[in-house]
């Protein structure tokens, strides 16, 4: 229970953190519904924690479509053909632009 | 069982595991102990030519590699399943023969893996022993052509002959894609070969290849310098990271134009079968039924072949034994090593039923998308889902368990989960479990006819290990483990129908290395024994037991284990079955005497139930729940984690687990 709140809690902090990092325009990839294709164009992470993404084709300029997303959250990404599960922590770091300036 | 490839006594396929070291270690070893093809240094230039296979996980090295070499090798659909270094020999046309090294799959040749750093020391022949490969074979999946082209950069960079390998060309044609092969090759300034070699397609151009470099022929083309001129782009640039990775994927975008390679459509069949297996509720839902069927087949399916089994060994060790003069040597054959040997060979039956799931579930694709599943569960416990599959595995053995942990890129998840690992029950805990059960829990119906008071300690004790083992994660995690959880990241591959082949070709492979790690141990250890049991012989004859000098370390250990509840019989079991945990069973028949003791003896269970009071027997029930009783496994812990720190430190804990965990068993029961 008590450690149900803390995450709760620590979940709210990094959506804090997140947004203090990133412009408030920027796009999330986790905020993008399923089966729409956005382009990637920033991932908010280090280095080091980076490269396994971009060894799998997760870079910026390239297309990303969420197709699927777990009970909690956690997506998977349909990149050049391959689909590629991460956390949804890991979305979260990862900016988007969407391909057409949405019309209302 | 070594002439897999036909070439008599000369070794022409052997397998060697390289020697696992902590990335960040700061001694570094040139992953060291390979000892390549051939006994007097062969493998060298004198030898055959060494080509190596690379390419991106999944891509289908090691199908290739079962195809030129015929030999028995570890092939999955599960990215990151080559564990171990595999060599082969191809047999070519023209009677010559290239020797062919399986490389782990590798998206990049940064080194930030195990895996990574495996393949670059291979390549770069920094590896003792073993020289720098002759050529190359790269193989990509030609459905993911444009980004699995990225590996092409640092490969060409290494200036070795090399022939690429458009691998599941059926999938791309099928799925509507396609591409030039002979605009690729121009592109790229090496021979471009399309495939399949789950079907043995192409695989004559790939022969073609390697003849050309046995023969030393300079028709193999070397990377195109022209090409080179406006290419590699390493990452010693003092470039970000990204860039250097943008500017490759465009330049394999260019050349993918050139080559008119054209995308195939979405795998429909992938789709479809996602929808349930990675539908938000039915998923996990299917995931638990697919645990528990795994489960259920250990436990039922392999009963028949186990009593098969042990009916025979006990059987023939009878027979043999009335052939025989009652000589000291027929009681070290009988007694020893048959019954030693057959105690071991009863759990073949559950560990092949393990692999035969785990193989048919990576092979087809779902392992990936249970891990992916389970990583959630296990992110909060401390560990990432790619844990999912050694921590499965550790139900039936932990040394396959620890040596599946390698696909973990990260290596504080790797180490965390290797050391949880030998907290699965085991299913050489089982024959123990079942003995001390079946003698001192009565039976009663708890929950209908099927569940009872015996099943239910039974999944008690199951889940204590799995208890232990989310309480030693989060003390990792907390301590020495410390650090920001790695992130997760994983390529779902297509679902494919698994081929019978390559899963009887695993079983064949995991089946010889359990019984070849284990057997030898217990071989070893039983013959110690029964040496212990006919020493100090006095005027000739073997002695009694109690005077034995088995009795005597016994007597040494009996006050350290008297709070738990346990005498030096016992004491000496437990001795025995720091080897094997089995082990305790004979052992114990040793001592008091019981021919063809097993955990089934009526005989047996009389006597236990004369030695222990029944807080000894739970207490030795937990003892065994917790201690690391296995030398295969401290063993191969030592290699995957490059030294005794961790599986000291692993012994002594869960020692230290096991001993408070009796004591407080034996002192409220």
């Amino acid at each position: 229970m008590i450690a149900r709140v803390r995450a709760a809690r620590q979940r709210k902090k990094d959506r804090a953190a997140l947004a203090r990092a990133g412009s408030v325009a920027d796009l999330r990839l986790a905020e993008i519904p399923l089966r729409e294709m956005v382009e990637l164009v920033r991932i908010d992470l280090p280095t080091a924690e980076m490269e396994p993404l971009l060894e799998l084709g997760l870079m910026p300029g390239c297309q990303v479509c969420p197709v699927r997303r777990s009970l909690f959250g956690d997506p998977v990404l349909l990149v050049d053909g391959a689909l590629i599960a991460l956390r949804r922590e890991m979305a979260g770091c990862l900016c988007v632009r969407r391909a057409e300036p949405a019309t209302s | 069982m070594r002439t897999a490839s036909g070439a008599g006594d000369e070794l022409t396929a052997g397998r060697v595991s390289t020697k696992a070291e902590p990335s960040g270690a700061a001694e570094t070893r040139a992953a060291g102990g390979i000892r390549p093809v051939g006994r007097n240094g062969r493998g060298g230039r004198t030898g055959a030519p060494l080509v190596a296979l690379i390419g991106p996980p999944n891509a289908g090295k090691s199908t290739l590699f079962n195809q030129l070499t015929g030999l028995r090798q570890k092939v999955a659909n599960y990215p990151g399943v080559t564990v171990e270094k595999h060599f082969g020999r191809a047999r070519l046309p023209n009677n010559r023969d290239v020797t062919l090294v399986d490389l782990p799959g590798v998206n990049g040749m940064s080194a930030r893996t195990l895996d990574e750093q495996v393949t670059r020391d291979v390549l770069e022949g920094r590896i003792e022993g073993l020289p720098a490969p002759d050529a190359l074979v790269l193989i990509v999946d030609s459905t993911r052509l444009e980004s699995q082209l990225m590996l092409v950069d640092p490969v060409l960079a290494l200036d070795i002959p090399t022939l690429l390998v458009l691998n599941m060309a059926d999938e791309l044609a099928q799925r509507g894609g396609s591409v030039d092969t002979g605009a690729l090759s121009e592109q790229l300034g090496v021979e471009v070969v399309r495939a399949n070699a789950r079907a043995g397609v192409g695989m004559d151009e790939v022969r073609q290849f390697l003849t050309r470099v046995a023969v030393r022929d300079d028709g193999v083309r070397r990377p195109a310098r022209q090409e080179r001129k406006f290419a590699p782009v390493t990452q010693r640039v003092e470039l970000p990271v990204v860039d250097v990775f943008v500017t490759r994927r465009g330049r394999m975008k260019v050349i993918g134009q050139h080559a008119q390679f054209r995308a195939p459509l979405p795998s429909r069949i992938t789709e479809r079968l996602d929808s349930l297996f990675l539908h938000k509720w039915l998923g996990p839902i299917v995931f638990l039924v697919m645990g528990a069927l795994v489960f259920q087949a250990i436990f039922t399916w392999a009963a028949p072949f186990m009593d098969g089994i042990e009916y025979v060994i006990a059987g023939s060790g009878e027979w043999v034994r009335a052939q025989m003069a009652d000589t000291w040597y027929r009681s070290l054959l009988i007694d020893g090593i048959w019954a030693g040997v057959g105690s071991v060979l009863v759990f073949l039956p559950q560990i092949l039923i393990l692999f035969l799931f785990l193989g048919v579930l990576e092979d087809s694709g779902y392992m990936a998308r249970a891990a992916f599943i389970a990583d959630r569960l296990m992110y909060r416990i401390g560990l990432q889902g790619r844990a999912f599959l050694p921590l499965l595995s550790g139900y039936a053995c932990a040394i396959p368990a620890i040596l599946a942990a390698r696909t973990i890129e990260d290596e504080r998840d790797r180490l965390a989960t290797i050391f949880v690992v030998p907290f699965m029950t085991c299913s050489a805990r089982l024959p123990v479990y079942a003995l001390l059960i079946a003698a001192f829990i009565p039976e009663r119906a708890l929950l209908g006819p099927f569940f009872g008071t015996r099943a239910a300690t039974l999944l008690g004790l199951y889940i204590l290990g799995a208890l232990a083992a989310i309480g030693t994660a989060f003390l990792l995690k907390g301590t020495l483990l410390r650090g920001k959880g790695a992130p997760f990241l994983m390529e779902l591959p297509p679902y494919r129908v698994p081929t019978l082949r390559s899963v009887l070709l695993r079983l064949y492979d995991r089946g010889r290395i359990f019984l070849r790690r284990v057997a030898r141990i217990i071989f070893a250890v039983t013959i110690i024994l029964w040496a212990l049991t006919q020493f100090p012989r006095t005027g000739g004859d073997a002695p009694t037991v109690d005077d034995s000098a088995l009795a005597t370390i016994g007597h040494v250990i009996e006050p350290v284990i008297a709070p738990l509840g346990f005498d030096w019989r016992i004491g000496v079991g437990l001795v025995s079955s720091l080897a094997a945990r089995e082990v305790i069973i004979g052992t114990l028949g040793t001592i008091y005497g019981i021919e063809g003791a097993d955990e089934g003896s009526m005989e047996m269970q009389q006597t236990l139930q004369q030695a222990l009071t029944f807080g000894g027997a739970i207490a030795l029930l937990v003892f065994f729940a917790f201690a690391l009783q296995c030398t295969s496994t401290i063993a191969v812990m030592r290699r995957e984690t490059g030294g005794w720190k961790w599986p000291a430190l692993q012994f002594t804990y869960m020692l230290f687990l096991a001993y408070v965990g009796a004591f407080i068993a034996n002192a409220i029961l």
